[in-house]
């Protein structure tokens, strides 16, 4: 429903109204309950030292991002809109976009997925496959893939990670024929394999199957993240290559090592952006 | 489709990324007497999108001035016209600059239900993006409100002059903007050399 409400928002609501909009969704975001809850955990677990009331001030902030990037990500489906983009990184992404055969982004729930996809398919000229956990909401996830359809380029194609047999099966396929794929690597949802790491100190799981997929397709994984930097402003972070090669007879030590150089550049990154790590559920098991 | 000029920073102080003449003007002038952005050692690169609703500063400053001349408005003639005191109606002034977010979007629903009467009613109204008739709209109230403001009690005729200073220096900008026509779009076009369709 509030889906549907952005979207007419954002299709009624002058340029100039625009931030005193967004202030009052983000009051309202704030106000709900489980989403300020969940932010409130995770931001504990990244600040254990912050007291309660920094905790808010920074799930204000979380929230007023996630706002401007919901907004960003339905004017670029309905108007066309795209922002301005930063590349940090340039040369992981120049070896992205140069290297041979094929690829695999790793990233997270961080600025804009859509946003960044569109961009690397515009500035590409390889097919681009995204992975993403649909939405819980059957109605909700056929409002945002008429949207999604609406505005993505031909070269980007969309999967779900819910049909993992098959998937695996066409990931490894595309990425034999050169092509990137993306996939959202900080959140387990659902029956999908997980690996057990460390984030922030505490025990997580994250998904074993870009891992999996690097080590049988021998292509490199590449972390690379959107971040926000302000009104209608992106950066694209592109960091080193994490390759995930069978080293001996124990294949799970070796997905691993993978899934840990993973958590360490993720660590590091939402440190640093911690303001728009879209997580509103604890990404920790509890002890 | 949209115009971008790929990695250059100065692409953001091309006038046509401003939508009002005031900011125009000011971008135009920090475009010609900035100096030449230095390669960066971070390796950064830029695609700066050419689209006069892309800069932050001028929608982030209207949507202040709004919410703040809002407030302000609101406090001053309780103050006057309703006999709230002095100290409460500065007390009010904080709780109305958050409220205002939300009083300022009456405007867009009252546009929406507009809309959808006229729709009901057989005009031609197209079903979808009301932004513009939201914004003339908004501009007719405070005029409106800017006008009954400057012919009211002191000192609320002072944020009816504010109003009516900011209107007078953007038409002044506009006609800046016109005069200077060809050394703007030469500077636009010396940028925008090589840039790309996005």
């Amino acid at each position: 429903m509030w889906r549907k409400v952005l979207r007419w928002a954002v299709l009624n609501v002058p340029i100039c109204f625009e931030p005193a909009v967004i202030a009052f969704w983000t009051s309202l975001f704030f106000l709900w309950r489980p989403i300020r809850r969940g932010a409130m955990v995770n931001l504990r677990a990244i600040f254990p030292r912050s007291t309660v009331l920094s905790i808010l001030f920074r799930t204000y902030r979380l929230l007023w991002n996630f706002a401007w990037t919901i907004t960003d990500n339905v004017r670029f489906s309905e108007l066309g809109t795209v922002p301005d983009w930063e590349f940090a990184g340039f040369e992981h992404y120049q070896r992205l976009q140069s290297h041979p055969g094929g690829a695999i982004i790793l990233t997270a729930h961080m600025g804009s997925y859509d946003l960044g996809a569109q961009l690397l398919a515009m500035r590409g000229d390889r097919k681009l496959t995204i992975v993403r956990a649909p939405e819980p909401d059957p109605e909700t996830q056929e409002f945002e893939s008429r949207a999604y359809q609406r505005s993505t380029a031909a070269s980007v194609r969309t999967d779900y990670n819910t049909r993992t047999a098959a998937l695996a099966l066409d990931l490894v396929i595309a990425l034999q024929a050169g092509e990137i794929v993306a996939i959202q690597g900080d959140r387990v949802t659902g029956a999908i394999a997980s690996l057990s790491s460390q984030l922030f100190g505490h025990s997580t799981l994250l998904p074993s199957g870009p891992f999996a997929l690097a080590m049988a397709t021998g292509v490199p994984i590449y972390p690379l993240f959107v971040i926000r930097l302000g009104r209608r402003h992106y950066r694209l972070l592109t960091c080193e290559a994490i390759s995930v090669e069978r080293t001996g007879r124990d294949r799970d030590s070796d997905l691993r090592r993978g899934a840990m150089a993973w958590s360490v550049t993720l660590e590091s990154v939402i440190r640093d952006h911690w303001y728009q790590w879209y997580t509103f559920e604890p990404f920790y098991q509890a002890s | 489709m949209m115009k971008a000029h790929v990695e250059l920073a100065e692409g953001r102080w091309l006038p046509s990324r401003y939508r009002y003449a005031m900011f125009r003007l000011t971008a135009f002038l920090i475009l010609r007497w900035r100096a030449p952005h230095q390669a960066s050692s971070t390796n950064l690169r830029y695609v700066v999108i050419i689209d006069r609703d892309q800069n932050p500063i001028e929608s982030f400053a209207f949507s202040l001035f709004l919410v703040t001349w809002g407030a302000a408005y609101a406090s001053v003639a309780a103050m006057l016209y309703w006999g709230v005191r002095p100290a409460v109606a500065a007390g009010l002034f904080p709780i109305l600059f958050i409220l205002m977010p939300l009083i300022v979007q009456v405007v867009l629903y009252v546009v929406a239900g507009l809309m959808a009467v006229s729709r009901r009613a057989g005009l031609p109204v197209a079903d979808t993006n009301h932004a513009v008739q939201t914004a003339v709209l908004f501009l007719v109230i405070s005029v409106v409100a800017a006008m009954a403001a400057g012919s009211g009690r002191f000192p609320l005729p002072i944020l009816g002059w504010i109003w009516f200073a900011l209107l007078g220096l953007n038409a002044v900008a506009a006609v800046l903007m016109r005069l200077l026509g060809k050394p703007v779009q030469a500077a636009e076009a010396h940028l925008l050399e090589g840039s790309s369709e996005f």
